[in-house]
């Protein structure tokens, strides 16, 4: 009688046992598979570098560049860039007359009137701009630089390179 | 008779033989959990360092240059010494493949082209890597 009084209360706690050491094993092996290392920072910034190292040399900007395929010959693969979803590069040229220089401290410069190319997804520069405001964990991580440079004829100019990652990695299959 | 399973002899003998049970299994489950977290949770958290790693010094990367990359603890991890880092040139993407459960792949922009070598210097284990002009 009271064995089975007491078999009873132990195969409830018994199922929660085994219930929780489940729910734990699942859960732990879940966040440590699913753990997130973040790049994306580190790589819009190297995309920055890699185009404006390209593009400008000895402060003298090829502005040749905005009638050719530019990510050809500074060897950026355009297919990866273009069409995979994780990026997005922008170069914008503006005159220098054109621009406002702010504080140098805060490094804020506003232009108006670009010539522009792009690449990518065109949504990540708003969302870059959202992330200032708000977290948001998913969304891309982005890079930008203004250089002052001059073109061939000594013409006076602002170059914005902007560039995002959006991206994060993929598991592959057994093979 | 008092009812109630403390105050009772056969209900004592029946509770302390289901906590033994209980520990016992409680002992196997832990060294299983951590036997699962020291298989997959490592191996997976290194597998996605050494892809997303690997792909940034690829971007960085120019032609004509070739960098030597400490694999060692891959390959200790993975226990084989072959086919653990692909540099896949066709989709642009750098398969590293250390646990049993499936790889990690990264996408990387440079347009070079990139050959690898297993490369053993004492007891560590290298990768080297060399970039060229499509």
């Amino acid at each position: 009688m009271y064995k089975k009084g007491g078999a009873k209360y132990l195969s409830l706690w018994w199922f929660f046992v085994l219930a929780s050491i489940l729910v734990g094993v699942v859960a732990v092996v879940y966040f440590i598979t699913s753990a997130s290392i973040n790049v994306k920072q580190t790589e819009a910034e190297i995309l920055v570098a890699r185009v404006s190292e390209c593009i400008i040399t000895n402060n003298q900007f090829n502005s040749e560049i905005f009638n050719s395929n530019f990510l050809r010959i500074c060897g950026l693969n355009e297919n990866i860039l273009s069409s995979s979803g994780n990026y997005y590069l922008q170069l914008e040229l503006y005159k220098y007359n054109d621009c406002v220089f702010g504080d140098k401290t805060e490094d804020k410069v506003s232009c108006q009137n670009p010539k522009e190319i792009s690449f990518g997804v065109q949504n990540f520069k708003a969302q870059c701009e959202l992330k200032k405001t708000a977290e948001a964990k998913y969304y891309p991580e982005c890079a930008e630089k203004y250089f002052d440079v001059r073109d061939k004829d000594g013409t006076k100019l602002v170059l914005h390179i902007f560039a995002a990652s959006n991206q994060v990695g993929k598991k592959e299959n057994i093979k | 008779m008092k009812k109630g399973i403390f105050r009772d002899k056969k209900g004592t003998e029946v509770l302390t033989e289901e906590i033994i049970f209980i520990v016992l299994n409680l002992i196997f489950f832990a060294a299983l959990f951590i036997f699962i977290i020291n298989s997959i949770g490592g191996k997976a958290y290194y597998q996605q360092v050494y892809a997303k790693q690997l792909a940034l010094v690829l971007d960085e990367m120019k032609p004509g240059t070739s960098i030597l990359v400490d694999i060692t603890d891959a390959v200790k991890f993975a226990g084989k010494k072959e086919n653990i880092i692909n540099i896949d040139n066709t989709n642009k993407k750098v398969v590293v493949r250390i646990t049993s459960i499936g790889g990690y792949s990264y996408t990387y922009f440079n347009n070079l082209k990139f050959t690898s070598k297993y490369s053993p210097i004492g007891d560590k284990s290298y990768l080297w890597i060399e970039a060229e002009n499509v």
